[in-house]
């Protein structure tokens, strides 16, 4: 108990400084805006911002870029509701009950509630990674290479199987991401890998050049005429619940909460699969499914309170083991590598005012987050109404000089250009990016650890599967895996039918 | 609606076989492979490409198999074909050309003419604004972008240069 009460006013040391108020509450509106434009993601705005991260503090730099993150969930449900369009995927779900209650104008409602269960969810969340987050590192500690090289293996195929494009497909996507984060310099040997020749390539090509293009350029591009419908005011006033959608959200909250905790912190899964699956569930416990889909008002908090608990819940494996989740977890993962901070179990030892001062930051963060969005929605609703053509070249100029500031190269902005046609050719083509990117991150971790337990074990093939650990985790990418094929040949068979 | 051919429905499978044969190949003709207790940097290169190979090779075949049972549907079904429909040449152009002259003048010009120039292009796009906006718009971003990235971040790149007869 003492541990975690020093634990919380070291955190809070950070967080509360000028700086961690300042990034935090830049990286929350980052997120927000994000959230609000319908087309560009998390990712994007990650990958768009990343390069500002190189010139502060990795405590406070992460800080921001977690900001963007949780904040885009609370960004993305305001257009759910209003237009019946996901700002963001993890907001699609809201949809189904949020739109109906602003037909029935009752959208002031739909975003006060969205915002308690939204708080409600990352407050627990928080709470959970605050309490395991110290023992999951005391764990992980007595994790050896096989346990690492299994894990991530893990991580790659749980991504593979939840995404909804062909197996074949997510995993030549991970494998191609692995094969260009190996392009540069061999540490082991000072082998040039794959460079042709040229002397650019030696450095390796930079993870924020591929994911700007890919996630920045090509969504910019992709969503440039996307239409913005003429959306009402929101007044204070009319966000006034009745007593009876307060008595009914209580245990929906809890539920989404429970659930979103549970498979934020899993491989793969995160924060839009645990929307669905609250979802799910609240319909399964209701007593009255007809009222689903007419702006019930469990349907609509369940999911968000597990949106914004997966989001909080998925840092714990990222920090703790080193091992991230989901894309936009690999992309704050490099952050900490590009900052010369070893990511696992060992950073909460060696960096605790880092790990500590992100998580309080999200105290911080959330808070600010339920001022933008109860007593400031009107501003968000009015930036709905600003066209595009002022909007994005605003974007434009983020990633112009983001990428160019990273080496003060030009080669780098056209690396930007090549890798967002790559990006728009792939989502064409049915190639999903998240495992690009995920392959990217992981790749050289993965292959240290695969010579690693080679060298150990004196060249024993035997040794990844030697431990107990390992072996569990290798039955779960085989289960995963059989349970992938098996629910695609069903899609395949429903598609013919119909 | 057009017919699934030969190539529609294998091309992503052949792809990924050859980009792991390109793999497999590179790493084991200019890679030293080392010893399986002593991995050299050609080792992981290998598996990962034969993995790759691997992937292609099953996943072909399972079409194949398929297609021969008429399991398989007469189209394949892309998921984000609303997506495609929103691809627009002329604003990928715009974009390209944006980042291209922005590329040519931040180290010839220096930054502000560099945003100022990419942003004109960025907000002509579709013609939606008028001339005096656009001008507003790329001047307003010009100074915006000097400010936060040349002078709060300290960036090291120069603000306004003249590249001809220094």
């Amino acid at each position: 108990m003492n541990d975690i009460l020093s634990n919380v006013v070291l955190g809070l040391s950070v967080a509360l400084s000028w700086q961690g108020l300042l990034y935090c509450a830049f990286g929350v509106v980052m997120g927000m805006i994000v959230g609000v434009l319908p087309g560009l993601g998390a990712l994007a705005a990650i990958s768009i911002l990343f390069p500002v991260t190189y010139h502060i503090e990795p405590g406070f730099a992460l800080i921001m870029i977690a900001g963007i993150y949780y904040g885009t969930s609370y960004g993305g449900k305001i257009t759910a509701i209003l237009m019946n369009v996901p700002g963001e995927t993890d907001a699609a779900v809201i949809c189904l009950d949020g739109y109906p209650m602003a037909r029935q104008g009752r959208a002031g409602v739909a975003l006060l509630l969205t915002t308690l269960a939204a708080f409600g969810g990352a407050a627990i969340g928080i709470v959970i990674t605050i309490i395991f987050s110290p023992a999951i590192s005391k764990v992980a500690l007595a994790f050896g290479s096989p346990e690492y090289f299994a894990l991530m293996t893990l991580g790659l195929f749980a991504t593979t199987a939840m995404s909804d494009s062909a197996a074949s497909k997510s995993l030549g996507m991970a494998a191609f991401g692995i094969v260009l984060g190996l392009v540069g310099v061999d540490v082991d040997s000072g082998a040039d890998r794959f460079t042709f020749g040229l002397l650019t390539l030696k450095d390796g090509i930079s993870l924020v050049v591929v994911a700007m293009g890919v996630f920045g350029v090509a969504e910019l591009i992709m969503s440039y005429n996307s239409k913005m419908l003429p959306v009402n005011s929101v007044t204070m006033r009319s966000m006034l619940p009745t007593r009876d959608d307060l008595r009914r959200i209580v245990s929906p909250i809890l539920r989404g909460t429970g659930v979103g905790a549970f498979f934020g912190a899993l491989p793969g899964t995160g924060a839009t699969v645990s929307t669905f699956i609250a979802y799910g569930l609240e319909r399964g416990v209701a007593k009255d499914k007809s009222r689903f889909g007419k702006g019930a008002v469990e349907g609509l908090t369940a999911p968000e309170a597990a949106a914004n608990s997966a989001s909080i819940t998925s840092f714990i494996p990222t920090l703790m083991l080193g091992v991230p989740g989901s894309a936009s977890m690999a992309l704050i993962l490099s952050l900490l590598i590009v900052h010369g901070i070893a990511p696992g179990p060992r950073l909460i030892l060696d960096h605790p005012q880092v790990v500590w001062g992100l998580i309080m930051s999200f105290w911080v963060g959330n808070l600010i987050l339920v001022i933008l969005n109860i007593p400031l929605i009107g501003v968000w609703v009015r930036l709905l109404r600003i066209p595009t053509s002022y909007m994005y070249p605003m974007i434009m100029m983020f990633i112009s000089i983001g990428t160019y500031s990273i080496r003060l190269n030009v080669v780098d902005v056209g690396l930007v250009v090549l890798s967002g046609l790559f990006g728009i050719w792939a989502r064409r083509a049915g190639f999903p990016l998240g495992p690009l990117l995920l392959g990217y991150v992981l790749g050289p971790l993965l292959e240290e650890h695969f010579r690693r337990t080679l060298v150990l074990s004196g060249g024993d093939p035997a040794a990844f599967i030697s431990s107990k650990l390992a072996m569990v985790v290798y039955a779960i990418i085989l289960f995963l895996s059989v349970w992938k094929i098996m629910a695609r040949m069903r899609n395949r068979k429903l598609v013919a039918l119909s | 609606m057009e017919e699934a051919g030969f190539g529609s429905r294998y091309w992503p499978s052949v792809l990924i076989l050859g980009v792991g044969l390109a793999v497999v190949t590179y790493a084991y003709m200019t890679l030293r492979m080392g010893s399986i207790s002593r991995p050299g940097p050609g080792a992981f290169p290998l598996v990962l490409g034969l993995f790759m190979t691997a992937t292609g090779v099953v996943s072909t075949l399972t079409i194949a198999w398929k297609s021969r049972a008429g399991e398989l549907p007469a189209r394949v079904v892309q998921p984000d074909e609303e997506e495609q429909e929103r691809f627009d040449l002329k604003v990928a152009l715009f974009v390209i050309l944006a980042l291209g002259v922005f590329a040519l003048f931040v180290e010839n010009f220096g930054l502000a003419p560099a945003i100022f120039a990419q942003i004109f292009i960025t907000a002509s796009i579709g013609n939606k604004l008028s001339w005096t906006a656009r001008l507003l718009l790329a001047a307003g971003a010009a100074a915006a972008a000097t400010l936060m990235f040349a002078v709060l971040l300290s960036v090291p790149v120069p603000i306004v240069k003249w590249p001809f007869g220094r």
